[in-house]
């Protein structure tokens, strides 16, 4: 070839990376109508025209957070509602090594996550020891390896007795898993596990109104009304363009489509402030109905979801 | 091929940039915004994300009777000044704001549990210039037992 017509092809070459990377930029730094970027959804109503600097571009963007309940959060609140710790509902962590696919491996880290927090609260040392194992062999083996250092093994090891430090530390530890994926921009896989979470974490609610018939735990349950409907749209945000997050979806809408069917009564809310505390309080009765046949309805659903999640 | 060597080495900087600021933010938040929610368990939730200004955020989420929570809008000292937060009930009524008072911490509880609206607004401080100022804003949450 000569010099001449390599200049060419080279040129020719150039032209087609010139024209990826004006598609990588519109992709990282806007333009679209609905853009999702570092972990969040973000809504632009904004012009065609894209900098790298924008300025006007901007003025109406909106990103949107989704936070699901925090394994710590849902395990604390299944203990006040005055369920003994069963060891026997929790998922066996010996399966840990059982997952081959990377969907899976998510959703069981979830389960684990769940479980890890549900021991954890309940002062369980020697399960939640185990269960820490068990995040750490499947959270490595989907590429999360910062949440799972020895660091942290050290420290969950030397404050067993703690209660209180485990916690944080098992917090500390959600917290590395959840933004090393949003920094790698993997927050499909984020969502899968926040997803299993939630669902073990329902689970174990839904196990214990079979021993505990308060109305305490039913509320509770209802209550998930929310994390469902949040889980839904982001599943309707992901689901587009992640086969994975399809396939899970399919799993999952069963499930969903029963919360999406209850009523929220909302009366008007308010705000008062303890002047000696500095705490405020956010007023206004929220009700979610949830009849007893719909609770029998999602109890079955969230069965057999647990089921196939668990599935290796 | 000098040119192509130094195209390509554009390009590999600006991909790198563009993931960095992911990596900074994450740092921006575990050494200044973490220590925040002092004696308040964190959720364990990362909402971060690099704010230009004139840029909203909005964090959904559930909060349940029985707990304490505080909140905090950790951001950048670039764009610090003037961000503030509203916060607002499930069908969008305002309840709160810290515009006024520009305290990025509120701590509260709720009578009975619901689904809360935060937003999150970096002010567009100059709207003449063409570049914008931009930092690091984390919206973190953290829990205690009632």
């Amino acid at each position: 070839m000569h010099n001449q017509d390599m200049f060419v092809v080279i040129r020719r070459d150039m032209k087609y990376f010139t024209l990826a990377l004006c598609v990588f930029l519109l992709a990282s730094c806007g333009g679209g109508a609905e853009e999702k970027t570092s972990g969040v959804k973000r809504d632009t109503n904004s012009s065609d025209s894209v900098e790298f600097f924008r300025s006007d571009v901007v003025e109406r963007a909106t990103r949107v957070f989704y936070a699901m309940p925090s394994h710590l959060e849902l395990s604390t609140m299944i203990k006040s509602t005055g369920g003994e710790f069963q060891k026997d509902l929790m998922h066996d962590p010996q399966k840990a090594n059982t997952y081959q696919s990377t969907m899976k491996r998510a959703l069981a880290l979830g389960v684990y996550g769940a479980d890890l927090s549900y021991s954890a609260v309940y002062e369980q040392q020697n399960e939640a020891l185990k269960y820490l194992a068990a995040t750490k062999r499947i959270g490595e083996s989907i590429g999360i390896q910062e949440a799972f250092s020895a660091n942290f093994i050290e420290r969950a090891n030397a404050n067993l007795d703690n209660r209180d430090s485990m916690l944080a530390i098992m917090t500390e530890m959600y917290w590395e898993s959840n933004s090393q994926l949003e920094e790698e921009s993997r927050e499909h896989i984020s969502l899968l596990v926040m997803a299993g979470g939630w669902i073990e974490g329902l689970y174990l609610a839904c196990k214990l109104t079979q021993d505990v018939t308060t109305v305490d735990i039913t509320d509770r349950i209802a209550e998930q009304k929310f994390a469902a409907d949040q889980l839904t749209e982001m599943f309707d945000v992901y689901s587009e363009d992640d086969y994975m997050i399809e396939e899970s979806y399919e799993m999952f809408k069963p499930l969903l489509a029963k919360f999406g069917e209850l009523n929220v009564e909302i009366s008007n809310s308010s705000i008062s402030k303890d002047e000696s505390s500095g705490v405020h309080t956010i007023g206004g009765e929220t009700k979610v109905e949830l009849p007893a046949e719909t609770l029998e309805e999602i109890k079955k659903e969230t069965f057999a979801l647990r089921q196939k999640l668990i599935e290796p | 091929m000098i040119k192509l060597s130094t195209y390509f080495m554009a390009i590999a900087f600006v991909m790198l940039a563009a993931t960095s600021t992911q990596a900074q933010c994450k740092m921006f938040t575990k050494k200044k915004c973490m220590n925040t929610l002092a004696e308040y368990t964190s959720n364990g939730q990362y909402n971060g994300a690099v704010m230009f200004e004139g840029e909203e955020a909005t964090l959904m989420q559930t909060f349940y009777s029985g707990k304490n929570y505080k909140l905090v809008v950790c951001a950048h000292p670039a764009i610090s000044d003037g961000t503030y937060f509203e916060i607002n009930d499930y069908r969008g009524n305002p309840i709160y704001s810290s515009e006024d008072s520009g305290n990025p911490e509120f701590e509260f509880n709720v009578q009975s549990t619901q689904q809360l609206k935060i937003r999150i607004v970096v002010p567009d401080q100059n709207k003449e210039a063409q570049i914008k100022k931009n930092g690091c804003v984390s919206v973190l949450v953290g829990f205690q037992e009632n």
